[in-house]
């Protein structure tokens, strides 16, 4: 199985796959970084929104509340009242919306805690705004219950405030110190017309004691702590509404809180002065105006950095969304590439190579590559199939002509065989001859031979035979040895009765062509009537005589081998041939037979075997010469001719 | 087989390097000596103390040569073993040529004939 798996496709696969997958972590780490941070500047922008309306409503109200009191107070001659009370409407609206689109037991019951207030405002503002037309009595009575139901209602506001704060949290770093900023703004708002009113009664009922006089300082010095704590912290900060802060600190400092003082100073010595009040009054009014703008800033500012952190938020969700998205694209082209690129041809050429491979050669090579690797692939695939069909080609070649060896080699052993079948219908088969038996061993060494042999009868009963022996084997030996055949019984034929053997052989020694190889001789002339034989040795090995009682002797000693040397003269040599003699012809075949080291089978060991067999049955003698002669040279077939010719002399019939 | 060549007092003796002088090595034999005496070699001495065999296809080049030089030319064969001996005697050829023990003998009978 483990094999199936392992191939160049499923490691590619996988290694991508690792790669992927590290990649995607990574990108989809910081993605889920960016959504969480989304998350979380989402609902402090919520969180933002609602305490932004709660803390409007404290500005918007109070603002109201001062327009009414100097309307109603008579402080001034005309203050616009429908435009205060139309923006605290707005705010009482706002405020309520944000906070009814939260979920949470606490803000519904802020939202009911402020549809209340709003009622109760309402009533108040019309009753007031009724009673701005009668006497100053009647608007003294409406701004006493205005004034009672206010009192009630900011601590209600400031507790829903401070429920909105707690709610909030720790803020984030981008509106830490702006929201720090907001409270003290908030305080110094509160502080600042609180403290007014408790003023202006004062000054109204005359003569406080001190412990009230104490009492109406203490805001005083709270709001200077605090200022003095917000000019800090706004040393290095160049914003806008850092500006505004700062000029309200400033102008509380500067001029608020002295005039306050001067005013509190004058009623402890029990002689207030128009004319203070009247700075007093102003300077409270521009105080308020420049916290609201302050605020205004700040709430600006803060909304601005939400956004700001918004907007960069989006940026890295869309840069990490992207990225994610990219890595995929990128990925899913990597494996398009290399599948399509490389694993794909890598198959294909392995497909390929496997049919190659099989000997298939009607495989198509027919794609290309820009890769120059696998175009070089593709080229060594179309060689290897040229190579392949070349291969094929030859092998069919050889073949074919393996085919035709075979073929002819059988031809040539057909015709050869048949030569030798010729060549064998001219030798006389072994017969009786007028006193005496012929016998004869003829062993050709390639189915056709030098070697050959005759006799022809005389009317007067002597027989001549012959032993031919041409040098070389094979059919041109096989030739000379038919023609020399021809030659010699023709001359045998032809001669007198009356010619010697010697004059016959130099008669066809004389004949023989001078371009034809020469061969050897041994012609025997056997004369029953005479008991005696002649010989006549030509270059051939001597006639061997195995007389009766024992013993083997050789006849002759020598001649010239006849078509060698035209000039050539023979001798006939006679011995005795009586009954029970023999005579036996040989070729060198036997004693130049070579073992496989070379040596000769020799004179030696063939006398020593006639000396052993030569009177045995002929059978026996040829048998065991046979069985020596394949002894000898571990093969049956012999390396030249063999040929033995055995004469046996018979008891003449005429004897008896 | 090799055939070395060298001349000794104005006869040209030649030394077959091989032991067997058969019909595998008898065209080569052959063309070897008729090459000499076509090149004007008449008094030849073939050193044969090396050779212990000589087939009848080796007889025919010697006699091949023999005829190709002709009554004045003179063949002169030296250290023939017995083997070799025996085929030259039953073959007379020893009356064709002129047999001597050692390649000495057979120059100086060259150089007196």
């Amino acid at each position: 199985m483990a094999l199936i798996y392992n191939t160049l496709r499923n490691n590619l696969l996988a290694l991508f796959a690792w790669l992927g997958v590290i990649a995607l972590v990574v990108l989809l780490w910081n993605l889920a970084i960016a959504i969480h941070d989304h998350i979380t500047i989402s609902e402090e922008m919520a969180r933002g929104a609602e305490t932004d309306a709660v803390i409007r409503l404290s500005y918007d109200l109070r603002r109201e509340d001062m327009a009414m009191y100097q309307s109603l107070s008579g402080e001034t001659a005309f203050i616009p009242l429908d435009d205060s009370a139309t923006a605290t409407e707005a705010a009482f609206l706002r405020a309520r919306t944000e906070l009814d689109g939260h979920s949470g037991g606490n803000h519904q019951n802020a939202v009911s805690i402020l549809s209340m207030m709003q009622e109760g405002l309402s009533v108040r503002r019309d009753a007031a705004n009724a009673a701005l037309r009668d006497d100053p009595a009647q608007r003294a009575a409406a701004l006493r219950d205005w004034r009672r139901f206010l009192d009630t209602a900011y601590p209600d506001l400031e507790e829903i405030s401070h429920a909105m704060i707690a709610e909030m949290g720790t803020p984030s770093a981008q509106t830490a110190r702006l929201t720090s900023l907001r409270y003290f703004a908030l305080f110094a708002f509160r502080v600042q017309i609180g403290n007014r009113f408790a003023i202006e009664r004062a000054l109204e009922e005359g003569a406080p004691g001190t412990d009230r006089l104490t009492l109406l300082a203490e805001p005083a010095a709270e709001l200077r702590g605090a200022a003095n704590l917000a000019e800090d912290q706004y040393i290095a900060d160049d914003s806008v509404a850092a500006d505004r802060i700062a000029k309200a600190t400033r102008f509380i400092l500067t001029v608020y809180l002295p005039s306050e003082a001067r005013v509190l100073k004058e009623l402890q010595a029990g002689e207030p002065r128009t004319s203070s009040r009247a700075v007093w009054r102003s300077a409270s009014h521009n105080a308020v105006e420049l916290l609201t703008m302050a605020e205004n800033a700040l709430s600006a500012e803060a909304a601005e950095r939400l956004e700001l952190a918004e907007s960069r938020n989006h940026a890295a969700i869309g840069l990490w969304g992207g990225a994610v998205l990219l890595c995929l694209l990128l990925l899913a082209s990597a494996v398009h590439f290399t599948l399509k690129r490389i694993v794909h041809p890598l198959e294909y050429v392995h497909a390929r190579m496997l049919q190659l491979a099989n000997d298939d050669m009607g495989v198509q090579i027919t794609a290309t590559s820009r890769l120059a690797e696998i175009q070089a692939m593709y080229d060594a695939l179309q060689v290897f199939k040229e190579n392949g069909l070349r291969r094929l080609r030859m092998q069919t070649e050889l073949a074919r002509l393996n085919d035709r060896v075979v073929a002819t080699n059988q031809a040539m052993t057909e015709e050869m065989e048949a030569a030798a079948r010729v060549q064998a219908a001219q030798l006389p088969i072994p017969c009786d001859l007028p006193g005496a038996r012929f016998h004869a061993l003829y062993r050709p060494s390639r189915m056709i031979a030098g070697d050959t042999y005759d006799h022809v009868t005389l009317p007067d009963g002597r027989t001549r035979l012959f032993q031919i022996d041409v040098s070389g084997h094979g059919a041109a030996a096989a030739l000379v040895s038919v023609m020399s055949h021809i030659a010699v019984k023709n001359a045998l034929l032809q001669a007198a009765p009356t010619d010697g053997l010697d004059t016959i052989i130099a008669r066809v020694n004389g004949e023989w062509k001078d371009s034809l190889p020469y061969f050897t001789l041994l012609l025997v002339e056997i004369d029953p009537r005479a008991g005696i034989a002649r010989v006549v040795q030509a270059g051939h090995p001597p006639l061997l005589r195995l007389p009766r009682l024992g013993g083997v002797e050789a006849v002759g000693d020598g001649g010239m081998p006849v078509g060698a040397l035209p000039w050539a003269e023979y001798e006939e040599v006679v011995c005795r041939f009586n009954p029970g003699d023999r005579l036996i012809l040989t070729t060198d075949g036997v004693t130049e037979a070579a073992d496989s080291e070379g040596r000769l089978f020799g004179d030696d060991r063939y006398l020593s075997l006639l000396s052993r067999h030569g009177r045995a049955e002929v059978k026996t003698l040829f048998d065991s010469l046979d069985s020596a002669l394949w002894d000898w040279c571990g093969t049956e077939a012999f390396e030249d001719d063999v040929t033995v010719l055995v004469l046996e002399a018979k008891e003449p019939v005429y004897a008896h | 087989m090799h055939i070395s060549a060298r001349t000794e007092r104005g006869v040209l003796v030649l030394t077959p390097d091989a032991t067997r002088l058969d019909a595998t090595t008898a065209a080569t034999f052959r063309d070897t000596l008729i090459g000499h005496i076509d090149r004007g070699a008449h008094a030849m001495v073939l050193d044969l103390s090396s050779v212990s065999f000589v087939d009848s296809s080796a007889l025919g080049s010697l006699i091949a040569a023999v005829k190709r030089m002709g009554p004045l030319g003179t063949l002169a064969i030296a250290g023939v073993q017995p083997a070799v001996a025996r085929l030259f005697s039953i073959t007379r050829m020893d009356r064709v040529f002129s047999l001597h023990p050692g390649t000495a003998e057979a120059i100086t009978g060259l150089s007196a004939g």
